[in-house]
């Protein structure tokens, strides 16, 4: 299971690294995502940027959820659309090992990806401040950065292959996706509005008087929570009947 | 284990109301080409899909190897090699790495992957182009690899979906010869669709005929074409009179006689042994003249076309 899982990621990666025509563009999209997220903001704060909550959700959030959300349209409806997925479903191949092999791989794109975006972003930071002591992030910001840019990127990895699995073209895949990104905020920004004033000041005064910690771990729990769901719902709507939309 | 490679009763599969496979009972023994032959929309791709358990069938059973679908499917997967209506190469990736993605899918060890790559493309005279990528190549060659990918991990069974439909002349009639070569030397057993009628002539030891998902016919090439119409032999000449056309109308296993100028031909009862020897006899010793004689067997194109309702 484990040595198959590994070979569709192995395939997956293959195409994100040395895959040419899309691969390649991709792969500038990514560097330019980095780029553009990381560098410019982390050279103009100079030492801050080591301990800015901004740098943090940047690096630990952010950066993995987008680079993932970049590639995830294309886990299933690409291979529908270049119609190479019913080749691979007539493999060896179990439901699981496609899926968690497809999940595996995005996973570790956004994630692995959001690493070198807050790695380049502190050498950034540094260069932007040469006149004082070179720094890094503190071992707790950095073990933030770590796990939690895994289930931020799992979070999309598992969101967008459920979407995915049942599009029949990865431009369908990345509305929806877009759609659902979106939403939570939209929800979010009309429900306030819905609230009385004096209850968004009672939230916001309890929101603001949180632990950081204990935030962060509601947080945590939350996204192994939805990865887990995301997951399990993904392998229930992985029929091999189902998936060969014509 | 069940050595029957393919095997269905009363398999039916429906979209909506429409009857892809319809009743379709039958066996296909194995260490041979088994020819499915349809006009478009008759139900082969649909049968290749049910016998991988890709899908669900409506009703009736199918199984391979003895191991029943869709239910254990995997089972079915692990023992075939699949050449589909598409290709299902990646294209952004090299000839190397598509056939190594699936190598490695059946637990081939590296060293074997390569070899195994290396004999085939350059069997298949793709080897200089190995770490193109599959998107740049043309047609055939892409059809090609997916030809070799089907074959890489030695499969017990083979499902070809019009494999030879892209290629040239050159290469069509060299993947014939491979197909054939699997079969005797592996024992591997081809399900293979094709248009190419004389395709499946020359490779396959039995054929079934479907049309809207119903099998209308089932036995080897010969037993298809003597369906088709009574055997016959053409006969070119001169000097046909009454005399010779009684004579040979009189032995037992001709049906009919049919005269024109410089030919004449001479149909025979189903089922009998066509002896033209006491024909030209007959012919000869009432004064006929006879240069030339040809067996006019029905092709399996004739027989298709009747089965179908073509001809």
């Amino acid at each position: 299971m484990l040595h198959d899982i590994w070979t569709v990621a192995w395939k997956e990666w293959r195409e994100y690294l040395v895959g040419q025509g899309g691969g390649r563009f991709g792969r500038l999209r990514s560097l330019a995502i980095i780029l553009i997220a990381g560098a410019f903001i982390a050279f103009s704060s100079g030492a801050q940027w080591a301990t800015s909550p901004l740098a943090f959700l940047l690096s630990s959030v952010y950066l993995p959820m987008v680079l993932t959300l970049t590639m995830v349209a294309d886990s299933f409806a690409g291979e529908r659309e270049r119609h190479t997925l019913e080749t691979l479903l007539a493999s060896r191949l179990s439901d699981r090992a496609i899926l968690f092999g497809k999940i595996a791989a995005l996973t570790s794109y956004g994630w692995l990806l959001g690493l070198v975006g807050a790695v380049l972003s502190i050498v950034i930071a540094n260069i932007g401040a040469l006149h004082e002591a070179p720094f890094f992030y503190t071992p707790q910001t950095a073990l933030g950065i770590v796990g939690l840019g895994v289930l931020a990127s799992g979070l999309i990895a598992g969101a967008g292959c459920l979407v995915s699995l049942r599009a029949p073209t990865v431009r369908q895949a990345q509305q929806t996706l877009s759609l659902l990104v979106i939403a939570p905020f939209v929800i979010g920004v009309i429900g306030m509005q819905l609230v009385p004033e004096s209850a968004q000041a009672n939230l916001l005064n309890t929101l603001s008087g949180l632990d950081g910690r204990a935030a962060l771990l509601v947080g945590v729990l939350a996204l192994v929570t939805i990865d887990g769901t995301l997951v399990a719902i993904a392998l229930a709507r992985f029929r091999r009947d189902r998936l060969l939309l014509d | 284990m069940n050595q029957v490679p393919l095997q269905t009763e009363h398999l039916t599969r429906t979209f909506g109301a429409i009857n892809a496979v319809d009743d379709l009972s039958m066996t296909v023994p194995a260490g041979i080409v088994f020819g499915f032959l349809g006009t478009n929309g008759a139900g082969k791709s649909t049968t290749i899909r049910l016998a991988l358990g890709l899908l669900a069938p409506t009703s009736g059973q199918i199984a391979v190897f003895g191991h029943m679908l869709p239910a254990e499917g995997q089972a079915v997967r692990e023992q075939c090699g699949v050449l589909l209506e598409h290709t299902g190469l990646y294209e952004r990736l090299s000839a190397l790495d598509n056939l190594d993605f699936y190598g490695r899918m059946w637990n081939m060890p590296a060293a074997h992957r390569k070899a195994r790559a290396q004999e085939l493309l350059t069997h298949l005279g793709l080897w200089e182009r190995r770490d193109q990528a599959v998107g740049a190549w043309s047609k055939g060659m892409k059809h090609k690899l997916a030809v070799a990918r089907a074959l890489f991990h030695h499969p017990r069974l083979l499902f070809l979906d019009e494999p030879t439909n892209g290629l040239d002349p050159q290469a069509a009639a060299a993947l014939r010869v491979d197909i054939a070569a699997l079969v005797q030397q592996e024992g591997t057993t081809v399900f293979l669709t094709t248009h190419n009628l004389a395709e499946a002539e020359k490779l396959c030891s039995l054929i079934g005929i479907v049309r809207a998902g119903r099998l209308l016919a089932l036995g080897s090439p010969e037993e298809l074409r003597s369906r088709a119409g009574r055997p016959e032999v053409e006969i070119i000449g001169s000097g046909w009179n009454a005399a010779a056309l009684a004579r040979v109308s009189a032995l037992s296993q001709v049906a009919s006689v049919l005269q024109e100028p410089n030919r004449l031909v001479v149909v025979f009862t189903n089922n009998s042994h066509v002896e033209t020897a006491p024909v030209v006899s007959e012919l000869v010793a009432a004064g006929a003249q006879v240069e030339e004689v040809r067996r006019g067997n029905a092709s399996l194109e004739d027989a298709f076309l009747s089965l179908i309702g073509g001809r």
